[in-house]
């Protein structure tokens, strides 16, 4: 097991050190001088010789890979430098909203749980019944679903119709349902013909006709025996999605105002600031990864074959 | 698998392919098909009910929502065709000459795929697109560069198996040239699974497109873009909520249409193989 | 006694019959094996007799008697109590029945207290006492252990421990040591033997391999398409064949002790859906007449309850007898 976090850990660091590769070299697709922009953005009219200082200051007449080691220093050390248009540190401003698209990540997540789970387990159950019929179109309508128009509709309906729910919050938990619930919702869709193909596949196993033939009941067979096969997967699915999750709330941040990565990187685009732009991708690739990397490492604990292969070093 | 079930399954099929091909139409002729110009703004008709004259009303600066749609929708899956085109072409090619060659090359493309698949979702593309600054031009690539990751490891991993397979050694050994071997017995061979993978991404596009433009990185107002409409519906939501139903609904349809496509070209092409 | 009794049974998928008009008894201790070639419908027929034909078959026609009561007649509920109980199952797959993530002992514990009410604790007592009894030597370490870190004999041998644990009447064995190397197959094969000197365990093993049918088993039942072609004791079967089917399979069987040579049985045999009216190895067989397809054959019951079902069955007696 120890091998294996090492040997993950090292792929991690190598993806991570070209993820920041890229990330740099975003920069330079920026058209325009970033000395010229950050003046711009602290709200100066730039002079030639203003910018030429800048340039100096920022370390840009550096030749590019010294400017890449000093830039890689600063980042390993948490430093990912200051925005251009109120100077704060960037990793201040990420932490400032990252709560927020966490907490939105994660309810979308429960909620995608609470609709995948059971109506995934369920059309497996009964399969070609007409409850599986009838979710499995469902979910395919759901797959298909622009989270941001069920957004809307939603709004229309609980918002402005019923009036249970508000139009708009400052990140108050209320103002969060109808966003995670959208999100959640259009994920499930997904999921639940994910959910209801792994267990499909476990249905007919060797061991289920086994545990069969020694007398169990059809509800000891489903839950002891195929759910503990397939939930090993299937955990390992849904934990994955999850940090896919972190990515792509920023539509749905944006429509709601909600204080998260989304909304602080569209007002930083709106700037042009750079800083801000590289600490947000960088990041947000490092949480992933870190994520994934859990998840894979679980998965290890949770399968036997995979942690007692690994513990005895073979 | 029964005939009569074989039989609905063609007919599903080919109802696809007709509404795929109507749409095709429809938005290929938005000039003649439309009622109004989508941009003719007309403050005697602002936020219309859908009538006759508007089927689908108007909105706050009383243009016709029906015509917005249509043109909406056009640039829409135009742009899903052109990254679609482009992530195909330079995924296939890449993953191809990865899994052909092998070595350094391989290693290297392999890299540069890990490393844009370390961003979740739409990060890559608005760091991008946020970087080098809005208009439909970078978001195409922005999502070509993210796109063409797809086809490649697939295509790599299709050469992987079909490299070791009999009449691939076969024309090797019969002097066949490597380009050649690649154009004329790999490729025909793995071109119908790309081809599944591209018609599941359309819809995908047409939603991140959409999502972009309403991030105000895409298309900018008052183009008539169907995520840009809804974005704008927000604030007309009480008086007029056929602004945010019918860009919706619309866009809803295009992508559900193109992922049932996607799943019918996948069960005959399962099908074919498993013959 | 008979503790198994099969009736005149038939199993269907839809129109196709996979299993007709099979009938044989089953003695407390004894041993029967069903051989054919595989598709003949007797895994479907073996799986029949615990009420788990696969995928949407059904037994169309006959009677399963065990204790007095027809097993076709049974709801699942009631089929439960005696699967495992009374009648137990193993397969082909190498301790294929055995759960892949969880440990032995707790597969042990669960099937035992499905069917007797005692604590964990007895249970595990209990399994203890089986592994023993069936000479595993470290039988606290298989119980901690996973199915993956047994080798494929020794998970056979733990299936079938399993399949033991509540002292059944019956084992059903589906090709039990097919996947296995020849050597474990041997051992797997004698402790089948020594359970049965143990347990008097009853045991129905199917498989396509006459020689380890005429090794182990007290009766052998010859199917062909869902038919019992013949059906006798192993001696009769292995030293006077009647039926030209078996004679055939016998002779695909290389012997090392007379040189001989080796005869497949040429020809495609008929699918489940172009079965002529008459014998269904009519098109294979080398002694048949011209008439065998559209002649039903007849079912000859000697004194001593050895069967055949075969047109020419009268005319071979009268040739061998002529030729001494």
């Amino acid at each position: 097991m120890k091998r294996l976090i090492l040997k993950r850990l090292l792929q991690l660091g190598i993806i991570l050190l070209s993820v920041s590769v890229a990330v740099f070299l975003l920069v330079n697709l920026a058209p325009g001088d970033p000395a010229y922009i950050k003046l711009s953005a602290q709200g100066e009219t730039p002079t030639n010789e203003r910018v030429e200082e800048e340039r100096i200051a920022m370390g840009l007449d550096q030749p590019l890979h010294i400017q890449y080691f000093s830039w890689l220093g600063q980042v390993i050390q948490g430093d990912f430098g200051s925005s251009y248009r109120t100077d704060q540190p960037v990793i201040n401003t990420l932490l400032k909203s990252f709560p927020y698209t966490l907490v939105l990540a994660l309810a979308a997540f429960i909620v995608m749980l609470l609709i995948s789970v059971p109506l995934g387990v369920l059309t497996a159950v009964k399969k070609n019944s007409l409850a599986d019929y009838f979710i499995r179109v469902l979910s395919f309508f759901s797959a298909s679903l622009p989270e941001f128009w069920l957004a809307l509709i939603l709004l229309y309906l609980f918002a402005l119709q019923l009036k249970w729910l508000p139009v708009m919050g400052k990140g108050e938990l209320k103002s969060m349902i109808i966003p995670a619930f959208s999100l959640g919702v259009v994920l499930s869709g997904k999921y639940i013909r994910q959910i209801r193909t792994a267990l499909l596949e476990e249905l007919d196993a060797d061991y289920a006709l086994g545990a069969r033939t020694r007398g169990l009941t059809e509800k000891t067979v489903m839950y002891a025996h195929i759910m503990r096969n397939a939930s090993i997967s299937i955990l390992t699915m849904l934990a994955m999605s999850f940090g896919a999750l972190l990515g792509g709330t920023a539509v749905i941040e944006n429509m709601f105002m909600w204080p998260g990565m989304g909304r602080m990187i569209v007002e930083a685009i709106t700037w042009r600031d750079i800083p801000v732009i590289q600490g947000f991708a960088l990041f947000m690739a490092g949480v992933y990864c870190l994520i994934n990397l859990m998840v894979d490492l679980s998965y290890g604990l949770l399968d036997p074959r995979i942690k007692i292969r690994k513990e005895s070093g073979q | 698998m029964s005939e009569k079930r074989k039989n609905v399954q063609e007919i599903i099929f080919y109802g696809l392919l007709a509404a795929t091909i109507l749409i095709a139409i429809m938005v290929a002729l938005a000039n003649q098909i439309a009622p109004h110009d989508p941009l003719a703004v007309d403050y005697s008709m602002i936020l219309q009910k859908p009538s006759a004259a508007y089927p689908f009303g108007t909105d706050n600066m009383g243009r016709c929502v029906l015509s917005r749609v249509i043109y909406g929708l056009r640039s829409s899956v135009a742009m899903a065709l052109l990254i679609t085109l482009i992530s195909f072409t330079m995924g296939t090619f890449l993953g191809m000459v990865s899994g052909y060659y092998g070595r350094v090359v391989d290693t290297l493309i392999m890299r540069i795929t890990d490393t844009l698949l370390a961003f979740p979702g739409l990060v890559i593309c608005i760091a991008i697109v946020g970087i080098m600054g809005a208009g439909w031009k970078n978001v195409v690539i922005a999502l070509a560069i993210s796109g063409w990751v797809e086809y490649a490891r697939v295509s790599r991993g299709m050469v992987l198996s079909l490299r070791e397979k009999e009449f691939i050694k076969a024309a090797r050994s019969s002097g066949c040239g490597r380009v050649r071997i690649m154009i004329v017995h790999i490729l025909p061979n793995i071109f119908q699974q790309l081809l599944v993978i591209a018609t599941f991404n359309i819809g995908h596009l047409i939603l991140t497109f959409a999502g972009l433009a309403i991030l105000g990185l895409g298309e900018q107002p008052p183009a008539p873009e169907l995520g840009l409409m809804l974005s704008e519906s927000k604030q007309f939501l009480q008086l007029a909520p056929w602004l945010m139903v019918y860009p919706g609904l619309v866009m809803f349809l295009v992508v559900m249409l193109f992922s049932l496509l996607g799943d019918c070209l996948r069960d005959r092409m399962n099908q074919k193989t498993s013959q | 006694m008979s503790i198994l009794e099969v009736c005149d049974l038939s199993i269907g998928y839809g129109k196709q019959r996979i299993v007709r008009n099979v009938s044989f008894t089953l003695k407390k201790g004894e041993i029967l094996a069903i051989v054919g070639e595989s598709g003949s419908g007797k895994s479907t027929l073996l799986r029949a007799l615990i009420g788990k034909t696969p995928g949407g078959g059904q037994v169309n026609k006959g009677e399963i008697i065990y204790e007095n009561q027809d097993l076709t007649s049974l709801n699942q509920t009631q089929l439960r109590k005696i699967r495992g109980k009374s009648i137990a199952m193993i397969f082909q797959s190498p301790g294929g029945t055995l759960n892949p993530v969880r440990k032995i002992g707790s597969q042990f514990i669960e099937a035992i207290r499905t069917h007797i009410e005692i604590t964990k604790a007895e249970a595990y007592h209990k399994a203890l006492e089986i592994l023993t009894k069936l000479h595993f030597k470290n039988a606290t370490q298989i119980m901690e252990a996973y199915p993956f870190q047994l080798s494929g004999g020794m998970k056979q041998r733990v299936a079938i421990a399993l399949a033991l644990a509540l002292e059944p009447d019956i084992l059903l064995a589906d090709e039990p040591t097919s996947a296995l190397d020849a050597t474990v197959q041997k051992k797997v094969i004698d402790e089948m033997l020594e359970l049965r000197k143990h347990f008097n365990t009853a045991i129905i093993i199917v498989t396509h391999n006459i020689c380890l049918a005429s090794y182990i088993a007290d009766k052998v039942g010859v199917m062909y398409l869902g038919q019992f072609l013949e059906f006798g004791t192993a001696e009769e079967i292995l030293l006077s064949p009647q039926h030209p089917y078996t004679r055939a399979l016998l002779d695909s069987v290389p012997d090392l002790s007379q040189k001989k040579t080796l005869t497949g049985i040429e020809g495609q045999r008929y699918g489940f859906h172009e079965l002529p009216s008459g014998c269904s190895f009519s098109n294979r067989c080398k002694e048949g007449g011209v008439s065998c397809k559209d002649l039903v054959p007849p079912k000859t019951v000697s004194d001593h309850g050895h069967v055949c079902i075969c047109n020419q069955l009268m005319n071979h007696r009268q040739d061998r007898n002529a030729k001494k």
